[in-house]
């Protein structure tokens, strides 16, 4: 690797020699030295992120027609520039936008309105329940419940005022001798 | 609301403590105690009568409770004795038969336990031919409190003079 002496200067300056070893040193040495350090590895380089905020969680996301992921997404890293999002989800209209991403990262809010479609209420579905699609009275399970325990409720007081009544099965009762003080 | 059915259920399983009774059995005199026997049909009534000892006062008031019917009666005298009347109806259904006598079976349940210093109180039994007494107990002392599941035995002898009265009406 044949590196020239402007960069042999810089290199031993960033390596912490200082300026004035690097101007002391002749060219070939210079070589010497560049060739046998050791080359400091290059900073890993870090992409900016995009936080993509999705009102539907489940929505698919494409990120350049490319699928990403669903909602709920981790921050996405991305090559700095213009890109194009697309979030979808079923019952739901899909959306596709540009955003411009740049070093300092960007947080896009995505909200999905509700397809025509799904909003509306089909007449012959009947998984659908509508509050005008009232269920009779007699068919309400709270209605018969509520019976239900009316008639335990009574069973259970008839009972209760027949044994205090009349049955003796109990015995008789007899009072408490209540006693005088010592 | 299916918890709720269930708690219902089991308290209408569950009823009272299911403490059982003191037993008071009364013996009517079949002749060998007092020389004249006690005929079923001579009896009117059965009064039982606890009297506390002086030094205890008396009972707990309570108001007069009848039971099966109007054939039982409850109540604390004005003296404070709890008395029991037991009528010809409720007589007629609980006597139990054997030779040449009758036997009763009266089952007592204490409301509640005194507090542990009360005295026995005394106990009579009187059969009743209309108003008059014609038969009656020796006087005793009645083991206080009524222990749950006991049970004491009370022989009625006819009194003097109604030897007749005893033997039929």
């Amino acid at each position: 690797m044949r590196v020239r002496p402007p960069l042999i200067a810089l290199a031993l300056f960033v390596a912490g020699l200082g300026p004035s070893v690097a101007a002391q040193a002749p060219a070939d040495e210079a070589d010497d030295l560049v060739e046998t350090a050791p080359t400091p590895p290059p900073p890993p380089r870090v992409l900016p992120t995009v936080l993509v905020a999705i009102n539907v969680d489940g929505a698919r996301v494409l990120v350049d027609g490319a699928p990403v992921g669903e909602a709920p997404l981790a921050p996405l890293e991305l090559e700095p520039g213009s890109h194009e999002l697309t979030v979808s989800a079923p019952g739901y209209e899909a959306s596709t936008r540009r955003f411009e991403l740049t070093e300092a990262g960007l947080r896009v809010d995505v909200r999905l309105p509700p397809a025509t479609d799904a909003a509306r209420v089909p007449d012959d579905d009947p998984t659908w329940t509508t509050a005008s699609a009232a269920t009779p009275l007699w068919k309400r399970w709270w209605l018969w419940a509520g019976v239900g325990a009316v008639v335990v409720v009574a069973t259970i007081v008839a009972v209760a005022v027949a044994a205090g009544g009349s049955s003796v099965q109990e015995g008789f009762p007899v009072p408490p001798i209540p006693g005088r003080s010592p | 609301m299916k918890r709720a059915l269930l708690s219902l259920a089991l308290l209408a399983s569950c009823g009272d403590d299911g403490a059982l009774p003191f037993v008071m059995q009364i013996v009517a005199d079949d002749g060998s105690v007092a020389g004249a026997a006690i005929a079923l049909d001579a009896v009117d009534a059965v009064q039982i009568v606890v009297s506390p000892q002086a030094a205890d006062g008396g009972f707990a008031p309570m108001d007069p409770r009848s039971f099966e019917g109007g054939d039982v009666e409850a109540r604390v005298s004005a003296v404070g004795e709890w008395v029991l009347t037991l009528r010809r109806g409720w007589i007629e259904r609980n006597a139990t038969m054997g030779a040449g006598s009758f036997r009763l079976h009266v089952p007592l349940q204490a409301e509640a336990s005194s507090d542990g210093h009360t005295r026995d109180p005394s106990l009579r039994v009187l059969f009743y031919q209309g108003t008059e007494s014609i038969a009656e107990s020796s006087p005793r002392l009645l083991a206080w409190p009524l222990a749950a599941g006991g049970e004491t035995s009370v022989t009625v002898v006819c009194r003097p003079g109604f030897t007749d009265r005893c033997a039929s009406r």
